[in-house]
Formats: structure tokens, C-alpha cells, sequence
């Protein structure tokens, strides 16, 4: 009886998982930025517009909420994803990381929904320019937050992210917090400082 | 030990922080600071990536991969890349032009097609398979032929509009005078270059970046100056009253010699 014949391993050359790791945090410091000239744009337009609140705002805070605890679920998910790579958990992993990817495209789901309810237009003012603005780049760091966790998860699943180079795993936890971040920036300048 | 790049970039973050604070603190201006205090965080985070960061991996590949497969011993590394610099600053220049006027838009799009095709191209060539001859060859029979004309296209348009600006923003007798030291000063630059048999590549390249950036420069400078009010004749033109007959169509309205516009004898 003849032994079966494995298969061979790929020729191929192996990626660099650090240039992901690398690229991950340069979009977030691009995306820290960006977030930031939009805070100022609002802060400069509240300071010298009168009238700054549209009447017909709707200022009901429960959606708002709602997409922070989907954000602060999708946080507490990236972590568990790094408990499961360090622990050699790879199952416990796959399923931290897929609740990041469902828990981000529920917040861009709701955050879409927000938008349609607000009943407000770019061409209503200020507030409603940089409103729509901020919508616009949340949802585009939330986009770009399904993207890490969708590499880090095939990744996983495929065994190149291991307990002996977790680094794209912590990258993906870092970055899911730096988007949940940027969604409490946006909920500060809207609820807070109005 | 905290390489350069790091030290620099937690430099610029922690002055940036107090620029924050001291612009906020100082004027009021809220906006300015938390434009600032964004920056400064940009800027730490970067610093602490790059205190963290490793080196370079070398290439893993599987025992017993095809020779073809592997990146020849002692090729050039790779090189660092403009082109995400350029992606982002043609973006930064779409937002300009979504906020202000359409034409700034296809500037941006030129700007992030450029960056785009050469970054793909800098990719390209960065293959391990990728070799002196072939990069020779492709450029002889693809690159010059296409892109040679479409640069000095895109040049002689640079220049003239750069210049025209420059001409309509000055009154009449300071654009005499410029076009007289633009023409002076090229054929001097000219006979310079002609006569210096010795002159470094690097010196003639910094020559001709450096006249060229000044000719965009002051074209930009132009364009933001406006044109410059152009009279009209200040006094009437006199002239006799046209005869009748000459141009009977309008005169009479189509009709023949001798009547008016509504067939009636003009006699």
C-alpha cells in the first residue's frame, strides 16, 4: 500500500503582512484629518451663522444612541477577535471578527436609514451641508472599517494570521476602535456642541 | 532606540498640540484649534507606528519553489513611491473644485490619473522579473512615442496660458516690458546652456524646474489678479452718413433702389 501523496505547499511568495498593518494605519491617520477639518469647517460655520439650527430638525437622539452601541459592539468584537488569534482560538477569532463586519454594516444600515428620516438637504444651510458632510465621511470610515475586518478575517480563516504573527489581528482591533471613534467625534459635535 | 522619523513626527505632534492650545487659547478661535489638536493627534499616532514598526521582511518562499519564482539575489529595493503623495493631494484638489468651480474638478481627475497610472507602473516595475532591457525596451517603443508628444503638448499649453495670464493681468506698458525680459531672458539662458560645455544634468534640471515654477507661479499669481480693465475709444467715431443704395437690403429692407423700408417711394 502506498502512502497518499500531500499536496505541495505554494511556490509563491508569501505577502508581508505588515505592509496591511502599515497601509490600516496610515488610512486611519489620513482619516483623523480628514474628521478633523470637518470638525473645524462646524465649529467655524456654528460661530458665524445665524440661524445655525434648521427649524424642521429632527433632534431625536434614540437612532443616534442606537449606531454608538452598534459602534461600541463592534469595538468589543475587534478585541475579542485579538483574545482569539493570541489564544490560538481560531474559531473564536473567525467569529469575533464576522460580528465586526455584520456590527459595521448594521451601523452604515441605520446611519443610511438616519439620513433618509432627516428630512434635511445640503442646500438647507450650513448645518446641513456639514451634517451631510460628516454623514458622508463616517460612513466612508465605516466602509473602510468592513474592508480591515474582512482582510483580517479571511485571513484568519486561512491561517496566516496565527498566535505567532497576530499583528494584523491587533492592527484590525486598533482600527475598529479608531472608526468607532470617529463615529463619537460626529455624536459629540451634533448632541454636544450643536 | 527611536529612529529619526519617529522623533521628527512626535516633534511635530507635540508642537503642533501647543500650537493648538496657544491659537485656541489666544484668539478664540475654536475652529483653528481643533483643526490643529487633530493634526497633533495624525501626527502622534504616525510617531508611535513608526517607533513600532520593523523592519523590512525578506521574502518568504516555500522550500523547493521554482528559481522563477524568487527575487534575484542583489536587485535594486524598491523605491520610495510619489504617487500616494499626488493621489492626495489630487484629492485634496476635488474638494477644492467641488466647493468652487467645475474646471478645478478636471484638474483633480488629471492629477489622480496621473498618480494613478504611475503608481500602477511603479508596481509593475518592481517585479522581480522585471529587468533593465525590458524597462529599456518598453520605453523606446511605448513610452517616448505616446508620451513624449502629449508632454510637450501639455508644456507649450502650460507655458502659453502661464504667460497669457501673466499679460493680461499687467497694464500695457509692464507687459511690453515683461515679454521684452522673457525674450531676453531665454535666449541669455539659452546661449548660456549652448556655451557651457561642462554643465551638470542636475544644475540644468534645477535651471528649468526652478523658470518653470516661476512661470506657473506668476500665471496663478495672474489668473488670482484678474484681468486688467481694458478702455474703450473715449471719443464718438465719426463718420459720414452711409449713402443711400450702397446696401439696399438694409437700407429699404430688401426692396428696390429708390423706396423704404415699407415699399413706399422715398422721393
Amino acid at each position: 500500500m502506498t502512502a497518499p501523496q500531500l499536496a505541495l505547499p505554494s511556490g509563491e511568495r508569501r505577502p508581508d503582512p505588515t505592509i496591511t498593518v502599515y497601509g490600516a494605519i496610515a488610512l486611519a491617520v489620513s482619516l483623523v484629518v480628514l474628521l478633523g477639518t470637518l470638525a473645524a469647517v462646524y465649529v467655524a460655520l456654528r460661530a458665524g451663522t445665524h440661524g445655525w439650527l434648521p427649524k424642521a430638525l429632527n433632534r431625536d437622539e434614540y437612532f443616534d444612541n442606537t449606531l454608538a452601541v452598534t459602534a461600541f459592539l463592534s469595538v468589543v468584537a475587534g478585541w475579542w477577535g485579538v483574545y482569539g488569534v493570541v489564544k490560538g482560538s481560531r474559531s473564536q477569532a473567525v467569529t469575533a471578527l464576522s460580528i465586526v463586519v455584520l456590527m459595521d454594516a448594521a451601523f452604515l444600515n441605520l446611519l443610511t436609514y438616519v439620513v433618509r428620516q432627516s428630512h434635511l438637504s445640503p442646500r438647507q444651510g450650513g448645518y446641513a451641508l456639514v451634517w451631510y458632510a460628516l454623514v458622508v465621511a463616517i460612513g466612508a470610515v465605516f466602509a473602510t472599517g468592513i474592508g480591515v475586518a474582512g482582510i483580517t478575517l479571511a485571513r484568519v480563516a486561512g491561517g496566516l494570521v496565527s498566535t505567532a504573527d497576530p499583528s494584523l489581528a491587533w492592527c484590525a482591533a486598533w482600527y475598529g476602535t479608531f472608526v468607532a471613534v470617529a463615529w463619537f467625534v460626529m455624536y459629540y459635535l451634533v448632541h454636544v456642541v450643536q | 532606540m527611536v529612529t529619526f522619523a519617529s522623533r521628527a513626527l512626535w516633534a511635530l505632534g507635540l508642537l503642533t498640540a501647543v500650537a493648538a492650545i496657544t491659537y485656541g487659547w489666544t484668539t478664540n478661535d475654536d475652529s483653528g484649534g481643533t483643526l490643529l489638536a487633530f493634526l497633533a493627534v495624525g501626527a502622534i499616532v504616525l510617531a508611535v507606528a513608526v517607533a513600532f514598526a520593523d523592519a523590512d521582511r525578506a521574502p518568504w518562499y516555500a522550500p523547493g519553489a521554482p528559481v522563477g519564482y524568487e527575487a534575484p539575489v542583489g536587485g535594486r529595493p524598491s523605491l520610495p513611491a510619489p504617487w500616494p503623495v499626488l493621489g492626495a493631494l489630487g484629492l485634496a484638489v476635488l474638494a477644492l473644485g467641488a466647493a468652487s468651480e467645475g474646471g478645478v474638478v478636471i484638474i483633480a481627475g488629471v492629477v489622480m490619473a496621473v498618480a494613478a497610472g504611475g503608481w500602477a507602473l511603479q508596481q509593475w516595475s518592481e517585479h522581480p522579473l522585471y529587468s533593465r532591457r525590458y524597462a529599456l525596451r518598453l520605453r523606446e517603443r511605448v513610452l517616448i512615442p505616446i508620451g513624449l508628444p502629449f508632454l510637450v503638448l501639455a508644456l507649450i499649453a502650460v507655458i502659453t496660458i502661464s504667460l497669457s495670464r501673466i499679460f493680461l493681468a499687467l497694464p500695457e506698458n509692464g507687459t511690453r516690458a515683461v515679454a521684452l525680459a522673457v525674450a531676453v531672458v531665454v535666449l541669455l539662458s539659452a546661449f548660456a546652456v549652448a556655451a557651457s560645455a561642462r554643465m551638470a544634468r542636475t544644475a540644468l534640471l534645477l535651471l528649468i524646474g526652478f523658470a518653470f515654477a516661476c512661470l506657473v507661479g506668476a500665471g496663478i499669481a495672474g489668473i488670482a489678479h484678474g484681468e486688467r480693465t481694458f478702455e474703450g475709444p473715449t471719443k464718438p467715431v465719426h463718420h459720414a452718413p452711409l449713402p443711400p443704395g450702397i446696401n439696399p437690403s438694409i437700407t429699404n429692407g430688401g426692396g428696390p433702389p429708390g423706396t423704404t423700408a415699407t415699399g413706399q417711394s422715398s422721393q
